[in-house]
């Protein structure tokens, strides 16, 4: 024989559980859960766009033209050159508005002469505004080949070469960071 | 009053723990369950990604029986449908080695919509995927401001990457009358009708060094002019300006080009031999700063362009001399009136005119910045 | 056999029920947090474009010259070696011969992930 005492309770916990299961369905539906992993998705996004940049402003206008813009901005140490070609490449869309995406730039090179030969070196080559610290930023990175005595300026581009003057070729690598403000 | 005594019957326990476990088991299985399932929206940024790298990366693939760039498959009107069949993948760029330096043939075919047809064409050879992805892939360039683009409006929750790009142009020759003068493009021997040509080496073209001195030769392939699959364009100004045979000239008469006519020589032979090119290609003749091209023969006041379509030389081996006979006409309709000048241009005595690498004969192929975005949902 | 008390069974199984369907939802949001990462992941780990710039620059400095008072060929390949493996926590390592017409070009990148090997010739 069915004891009918707790059927009530019974019937409380089943619509208990389906209001439970009803609302969290209802919840977890209407809404786009942004999980963690999805923000590797937008880094991805921004390297491509970055290496593209540097990739593409790496690149002569012709056969005959010899250098290309990256190797002469950094032959002639001309970082307003820099912002203005890298900022458009970088921020053109097939839309009317440009994008928004900031920049740092670095030229890591090897010291080549002086008493800190053979020690990595950094210098700023141009950006478009300083680092807060809040900034969640993606790195891409350019090889580039340089005659590193600047007939222009009279001196070379590297800060250790200007006493010692150390010309002909040398290898740098121009870093980036990007960020979406 | 309940009995609060708490006390479980032993099958009671057995029963629990055998549901337990195959409970536990079967949760175990669950995910497995998902294997079937295609979230398609987690998806999105990635076939996006692909996509992406497949059209700026990638310069396409045909069938293997066949030899000939996806561009030309569908250039014959009559094979169009086979020719649609053997293009495997679309990819936009010049070779495999110059990754994003787009090739404008690729371009212009990619995004004829009338000749591919959205979304099934572009589906199999560029999205592909089960699920039926609706995308949207636009190419803008800033040289000639256009924008390009296939797919349907954008909605709000999609996936996207957007490619930095460079897409080389065309050549071009101009033959000004500096260069007619310096070079000695007319002479003034008395003959019934001049002929100037320009010769187009292939093999100079596709395996001569682009740069002195060599800097990168894997990058080469942007810059490359190839004869077969190139458009080339020759524009002759100043022909009212030539020299005259004999002055003083009060006027110059119309110039008569009457006739082009192109010849190939097998490398190390001295024979010509005509080229016939297949009728969809053609080689349009444009007088005066006219934008209809016109039929030979024709007269011309100031200045004549020759543009050849991409593909007209595509029959010839990539060894091969490529000639271009231009024959003008030398009559003087005017009798023996001595204040009428007689237009000519005439390579017999200087040799043909080179269409090279070298910059001051030809404009090369410049690259302009292109971006290329495209949305996947 | 005393009767056993069965007045909250069905209390305790609509318990076990939810329980389980919250179980289930938890394992669903779990496995889609996996999925997000390492679709974009997989992308950011293969050093793609850091293999292509090394070796550009890499086949760009065989065609450097060596003669003169500046070693321009050795400076940029020795510094290409310390660059990489200072910024780019890759080890490069490469060499060339030639046989008069071709030059070959033997080329290592490893970055701990991933390796790459080629030779490249030239013409």
């Amino acid at each position: 024989m069915v004891n009918r005492d707790a059927q009530l309770y019974t019937i409380e916990g089943i619509a208990a559980s389906l209001i439970i299961l009803l609302t969290a369905y209802i919840v977890l539906n209407s809404t786009s859960i942004y999980t963690p992993g999805d923000s590797h998705i937008n880094d991805m996004q921004l390297e491509v766009i970055g290496s593209d940049a540097l990739s593409m402003m790496n690149t002569p206008v012709n056969g005959s033209a010899g250098t290309s813009a990256l190797q002469a901005v950094i032959e002639n140490n001309d970082s307003a050159g820099f912002n203005t070609i890298f900022s458009n490449i970088l921020n053109n869309r097939t839309g009317a508005t440009p994008d928004t995406i900031q920049f740092l730039a670095n030229v890591t090179y090897v010291v080549p002469a002086g008493p800190n030969t053979g020690n990595v070196n950094t210098y700023r080559l141009n950006a478009s505004r300083l680092l807060y610290g809040g900034e969640h930023a993606v790195r891409v990175s350019q090889w580039v080949i340089v005659d590193t005595y600047s007939p222009a300026l009279g001196h070379d581009i590297f800060p250790e070469c200007v006493f010692a003057q150390c010309r002909g070729k040398h290898a740098a690598l121009v870093e980036v960071l990007l960020w979406r403000d | 009053m309940t009995d609060d005594a708490a006390i479980l019957s032993v099958d009671f326990l057995v029963g629990f723990t055998i549901f337990l476990v195959s409970f536990i088991w079967i949760a175990n299985l669950v995910p497995g369950l998902f294997l079937g399932l295609s979230a398609s929206t987690i998806d999105y940024n990635a076939v996006a990604y692909r996509t992406g790298v497949i059209l700026a990366e990638d310069p396409g693939a045909t069938v293997p029986t066949v030899f000939t760039p996806w561009e030309f498959q569908t250039a014959n009107p009559l094979t169009a449908t086979t020719g649609k069949n053997n293009v495997v993948r679309f990819g936009l760029a010049k070779s495999k080695s110059t990754p994003g330096v787009l090739d404008l043939n690729k371009v212009n075919s990619f995004f004829n919509t009338t000749l591919w047809s959205y979304p099934d064409d572009y589906r199999t050879r560029a999205v592909f995927g089960d699920y039926p992805y609706r995308f949207n892939i636009s190419l803008r360039t800033f040289n000639d401001n256009m924008t390009r683009f296939v797919g349907d409006l954008i909605p709000d929750n999609y996936g996207f990457i957007r490619r930095e790009v460079k897409v080389a142009g065309w050549s071009n020759a101009t033959i000004d009358q500096t260069m007619i003068s310096n070079r000695g493009y007319n002479n003034t021997e008395n003959v019934t009708f001049n002929l100037f040509t320009i010769a187009i080496n292939s093999s100079e073209l596709n395996y001569d060094n682009i740069s002195t001195p060599l800097l990168d030769p894997s990058r080469d392939p942007a810059y490359r002019i190839d004869p077969e699959w190139a458009e080339f364009m020759i524009n002759i100004t100043g022909l009212d300006k030539s020299p005259p045979r004999m002055a003083p000239v009060i006027r110059f008469d119309d110039i008569n080009l009457s006739s082009v006519a192109f010849y190939r020589q097998p490398y190390g032979s001295s024979q010509f031999i005509g080229i016939t090119p297949p009728p969809w290609f053609q080689c349009r003749y444009y007088n005066d700063g006219n934008s209809t091209p016109v039929t030979l023969p024709v007269e011309i006041k100031y200045n004549v362009s020759m543009v050849c379509d991409p593909g007209f030389f595509s029959g010839v081996a990539p060894d091969n001399i490529i000639f271009i006979n231009m024959t003008y006409g030398a009559v003087d309709p005017t009798g023996a009136n001595p204040n009428y000048g007689i237009q000519f241009l005439n390579s017999s005595s200087s040799g043909p005119f080179q269409y090279d690498y070298n910059a001051t004969n030809v404009t090369q192929p410049y690259l302009e910045d292109g971006v290329l975005e495209v949305a996947v949902w | 056999m005393a009767r056993l008390n069965d007045d909250a069974q069905w209390i305790v199984l609509m318990g076990f029920i939810v329980s389980f369907s919250l179980f289930f939802l938890a394992i669903v949001l779990n496995q889609a947090t996996v999925v997000g990462q390492t679709t974009a992941e997989a992308v950011s780990e293969f050093p793609k474009e850091d293999i292509r710039g090394v070796r550009d620059v890499t086949i760009q400095s065989l065609f450097l010259d060596n003669n003169g008072p500046y070693t321009n060929q050795t400076n940029v390949q020795n510094e290409i070696r310390i660059l990489s493996l200072n910024r780019e926590d890759s080890v490069v390592q490469f060499s060339s011969q030639t046989d008069g017409t071709h030059t070959y070009l033997n080329f290592h990148y490893n970055n701990g992930v991933t390796a790459y090997n080629e030779t490249y010739t030239y013409p």
